[in-house]
């Protein structure tokens, strides 16, 4: 059956912090329990990290205090809290009377009630009594584009649907370990919350939902949670091989995905990092310009993880004209690929 | 393995290209960390490197040393990692 999307949620969640701002944070967090000529090698790398002008978004602005299991759930629950509240003041402004099902994705933290139920909640006049609620945890930074993919299959009974996504990622930091995936984690990372209206009916500056194709490849250990100090951790098998096993499987991928040279279109890129952004774009024979949506989205608000891509899409559609087909990329744990397109009606 | 020239010749290329005020005749004892400021630079310089020397370089590898070493230091640094294999033939994407 068709699918349409209605709407893309894109609230702007959290304090901006600069790389400076961050560096500087990070440094003094250090400064108390890091021996000097371990500290200097850790901030050289943590420089290297944050090199050039970069934002992001802290919901929890005190993450590098963070001293027990309670400290990371307490500051993830309240941060889901902020983003569904945020969420729901745009639902509020463009949605449908009500929504049959909601898919909440997050890859940051768990809770009990799950986050489709503290949506139907904080949405409740907007939520179906009848509603299947469902939690998609733990996707990384596909989770949002496999919750669409989702979404799309569901039966022709359930006309509209809510994703929401909530990604505090600074909530996963941790401040005691010197481990480098760690840090990496820490400065490529932003907080941020989307969400998505799709429904079986068109709408005004709607978009035609068109194939969503997934592809995992064979390298699950590659991104991960780790044991941190007191609460999980965002990790890497192998982080001196990081980079060159992504692009092998993101070359691999993109051979299985069918994505076509096309003219005219607009593409959204997960923005894993530069370095991906720019090889992909190589390999795919993307132009600059074409880029530049993920870029920018990159500069100002970093990798929030599965919302990035919903910021980036909602750009898109607002930039798209009646016809123009859009496409996005995203790509994490797994090895996990998904490529999705929408033509803006 | 890559000779050192070969590597100095296309950091050459990328500066005089990027950073025309920047003398580029005497780059190996510039700081690689002063002249090149933005993320999006410093991956453009090292798709560059991978384009010209025909081999894969590992940022995670090379490291701090992209900001903090001189670019005649980074050279030997990538001569040293092509003599232990440390660098791959063939550009990947």
């Amino acid at each position: 059956m068709k699918r349409y999307i209605r709407a893309v949620y894109a609230p702007v969640v959290g304090v901006p912090w600069s790389n400076q701002e961050l560096f500087n944070a990070i440094q003094a967090s250090l400064e108390r329990w890091l021996g000097q000529e371990e500290r200097k090698a850790l901030l050289d790398l943590i420089r290297l990290f944050l090199i050039g002008s970069r934002t992001r978004y802290v919901q929890c602005p005190e993450f590098l205090k963070f001293n027990s299991f309670a400290h990371h759930t307490e500051a993830f629950e309240r941060a889901a809290d902020d983003s569904l509240r945020a969420i729901a003041a745009e639902i509020a402004r463009n949605g449908p009377a009500q929504f049959d099902a909601v898919i909440a994705v997050s890859s940051t933290g768990l809770s009990m009630p799950g986050l489709a139920d503290q949506t139907a909640n904080v949405v409740r006049d907007r939520v179906n009594r009848h509603s299947l609620l469902l939690d998609l945890a733990n996707a990384g930074c596909t989770g949002s584009s496999r919750a669409l993919q989702l979404g799309a299959n569901l039966g022709s009974e359930i006309r509209d649907i809510l994703i929401v996504v909530v990604e505090p990622t600074s909530t996963l930091a941790d401040p005691w370990s010197v481990e480098r995936s760690n840090w990496q984690g820490v400065c490529t990372f932003g907080d941020g919350a989307a969400g998505v209206w799709l429904s079986s009916e068109p709408g005004n500056g709607a978009a035609h939902l068109g194939k969503i194709v997934s592809w995992h490849g064979n390298e699950p250990d590659l991104i991960q949670w780790e044991k941190g100090s007191n609460y999980y951790r965002f990790g890497l098998a192998d982080p001196d091989g990081f980079e060159r096993s992504v692009r092998r499987e993101i070359l691999e991928a993109t051979a299985q995905i069918g994505w076509d040279k096309k003219s005219g279109v607009l593409c959204g890129i997960h923005p894993a990092g530069i370095m991906l952004l720019l090889s992909l774009a190589k390999k795919l024979d993307l132009d600059r310009a074409t880029l530049e949506p993920s870029i920018r989205h990159f500069r100002s608000f970093s990798n929030m993880s599965s919302a990035s891509i919903l910021h980036i899409l909602r750009e898109l559609l607002t930039t798209a004209h009646s016809g123009q087909e859009v496409r996005w990329l995203t790509m994490g744990t797994g090895f996990h690929v998904v490529y999705g397109l929408c033509t803006k009606l | 393995m890559i000779q050192r020239e070969a590597v100095l010749t296309a950091m050459k290329e990328f500066i005089a290209t990027h950073f025309p005020t920047v003398p580029s005749d005497h780059i190996e004892s510039l700081c690689a960390g002063d002249v090149i400021r933005q993320s999006l630079e410093l991956v453009e310089f090292v798709l560059h490197l991978e384009e010209r020397l025909g081999v894969e370089v590992n940022i995670n590898q090379l490291g701090e040393s992209l900001i903090v070493e001189n670019f005649g230091a980074l050279a030997d640094e990538l001569v040293r990692l092509s003599e232990e294999g440390g660098l791959e033939s063939g550009t990947p994407v």
